[in-house]
């Protein structure tokens, strides 16, 4: 990306609940509250923009568990810092979905 | 009952995931529905209890999976943004490519008109000139018929210096007897074996190795009466008393001939002369050069001399068929269509720079042959789009069908003109790209020496088009802006530039 895209609310909470470790749709649903509807199309115009990439989980892993394999997504290093800038945006968007390190702090 | 519902919520949630599915574009569909179907999975599991049925929980599983259809969609919009490529988007090919496609559109309606194939059927045939419809000088009515057939024998047995051939026919109405068909009414044409000789069409081709005589039939009557028999040719027909073979189709068109008969029957001079005499018929008569020179306007008048040493008064009209040849209006139609042109458009595709900057002769010359093409291209869709207007409703032999075709041919040229030209004032000089993203510059109260109007750009980074939007004597007509490499960083990441 040339330049850091400004991001909508909903685009950044999505971009922040990963960031968190919610990495697959449905649990981004779950902690954003935000219906199936915004979630995906939001995370595809997201993988589109290579702010958030995806990969299948390993096959094996869901076998052993009898389940389908998820697909799970990352952020890409320009999504982190676009998340960055986010942040500055929209300052209460940390206390809406804290990170692992925020909690531990 | 819990079960039975909770199955037909689950039957009811995958035919929506189905559903949303066939939205998306078949080569992203199957990692599409892999990803639903896994978070489907996991959403039942998660959401529903596994002992009892929860309504609450159905409709929440059911409203996610509604939300696939927004993901589906959002998936096919961008696949598609990415396919519509600005390479492609507004493109000379492109622009070519739709007008060749609304051509042949065109070109197979056309073709499929019954009117318009025999409208070019009856292109094929030619009539000679020197032709005259000679008849009475006291009637004026040229489908009344006046002459005898005493009177054609005697002229023709008579030493002409104004005409060196004559054919003759006279209507009468008979039954007609086609086997397999119901007796019908016909108009049927007692002719001279010559009539289509003097005519100047192709003899009949049928052989007749009988002793019957040959008919020909019009395109009506075969139509009409022999539902359009592919192999009417050959085939016996009685008319009245008479029987006959039939030697040929007639096309329809080239020829209305007065009386409008549904068949001619070729009769020898025997059976001519057996006609009674006071039977009137229309008398076809071929002027010599020297008697050619004798018309007037189109018309002659001729004095005979009956047999009892009276003067006969007569006149002769020029004819060349009724039909109007469908080329020869739409160059009419073309020809004032380019006449017209100036009064709708400026014609003039001179470039206003800012600069001295022009572009290549290579790129110059390929702009020019694709205004060419546009141009012809929109000649040919008038052409065929023409024809197919004025010969869709209305029968071929109609006095309106010309005219459709001639208003018809010249609105679709001037206006198609106009708009191909217009259409290259907007292409980029560089890529034939037509310029895109208007933005209006400057305000007209706000300007002083200045410019205000709108500014486009091509999509490859080669221009920028001024237009201003009050012609002003310092910037009067739209001006490109030849953009150099300072710009390229605009237009690193597009992949038309």
């Amino acid at each position: 990306m040339a330049a850091d895209p400004k991001l909508s609310h909903t685009a950044a909470m999505i971009l922040q609940a990963i960031h968190a470790g919610y990495v697959y749709g449905f649990s981004i649903m779950e902690m954003t509250g935000l219906p199936s509807g915004t979630v995906y199309p939001a995370m595809r115009r997201l993988e589109r923009d290579e702010l958030i990439r995806s990969q299948w989980e390993n096959q094996a892993i869901a076998d052993a568990e009898q389940r389908p394999p998820r697909k799970y997504y990352k952020l890409t290093a320009s999504g982190r810092s676009t998340l960055e800038a986010s942040r500055k945006r929209y300052p209460l968007l940390e206390r809406l979905i804290p990170t692992e390190e925020a909690k531990s702090v | 009952m819990s079960s039975l519902l909770s199955r037909g919520f689950q039957l009811l949630d995958c035919g929506v995931l189905h559903a949303s599915s066939i939205l998306v574009p078949s080569a992203q569909r199957p990692e599409w529905r892999r990803e639903w179907s896994s978070e489907f999975w996991h959403v039942r599991r998660e959401s529903l209890p596994e002992r009892f049925f929860a309504w609450e929980s159905e409709w929440a599983v059911l409203a996610f999976c509604l939300g696939s259809l927004s993901d589906a969609l959002c998936v096919r919009r961008q696949v598609r943004a990415s396919i519509a490529s600005p390479a492609v988007h507004g493109s000379a090919p492109q622009c070519l490519l739709w007008l060749a496609t609304a051509l042949g559109l065109c070109a197979v309606v056309a073709s499929l008109l019954p009117g318009v194939r025999s409208e070019f059927e009856s292109a094929r045939y030619h009539m000679r000139s020197g032709l005259l419809l000679i008849q009475d000088a006291r009637v004026g009515d040229p489908a009344i018929p006046t002459i005898t057939p005493a009177q054609f024998r005697e002229w023709r047995n008579a030493r002409q210096h104004s005409f060196d051939a004559f054919a003759y026919y006279h209507i009468l109405r008979d039954t007609a007897f086609v086997s397999g068909a119901r007796p019908a009414r016909w108009a049927v044409a007692h002719a001279t074996p010559n009539l289509f000789a003097v005519l100047g069409y192709p003899p009949p081709s049928s052989t007749n190795n009988s002793d019957l005589p040959l008919v020909l039939i019009s395109h009506r009557a075969w139509v009409r009466d022999l539902r359009s028999d592919p192999h009417a040719a050959g085939r016996v027909l009685r008319l009245g008393h008479t029987s006959a073979r039939i030697a040929a189709v007639l096309p329809e068109g080239p020829w209305h001939a007065p009386g409008d008969p549904d068949a001619w029957l070729l009769e020898g001079s025997s059976q001519m002369a057996a006609a009674s005499s006071t039977a009137h018929g229309y008398l076809i008569a071929h002027l010599t050069p020297a008697g050619a020179e004798s018309l007037e306007g189109g018309r002659v008048f001729i004095t005979a001399h009956s047999a009892d040493a009276a003067d006969i008064d007569l006149t002769g009209a020029s004819f060349c068929g009724d039909s109007e040849n469908p080329w020869g209006t739409f160059s009419f139609a073309l020809f004032l269509a380019l006449l017209a042109l100036p009064a709708v458009t400026s014609v003039s595709l001179n470039e206003s720079t800012f600069s001295d900057h022009r572009p290549a002769l290579r790129r110059r010359i390929a702009g020019w042959l694709f205004l060419l093409s546009k141009l012809i291209l929109v000649a040919a869709i008038a052409w065929y789009g023409a024809l197919a207007l004025a010969y869709a409703g209305v029968d071929v032999s109609s006095q309106w069908a010309p005219f459709i075709q001639l208003v018809a041919s010249f609105g679709i040229c001037l206006f198609g003109f106009r708009w191909a030209i217009a259409d290259q004032r907007e292409r980029c000089p560089v890529c034939l790209r037509r310029v895109t993203h208007p933005a209006r510059v400057g305000l007209a109260s706000c300007t002083f020496l200045g410019w205000n109007g709108t500014e486009m750009m091509c999509l490859g980074g080669h221009t920028l088009l001024h237009v201003p939007s009050l012609p002003t004597s310092w910037f009067g007509a739209p001006r490109w802006l030849y953009l150099d490499h300072s710009w390229d960083f605009l237009f690193a990441n597009n992949p038309a530039a």
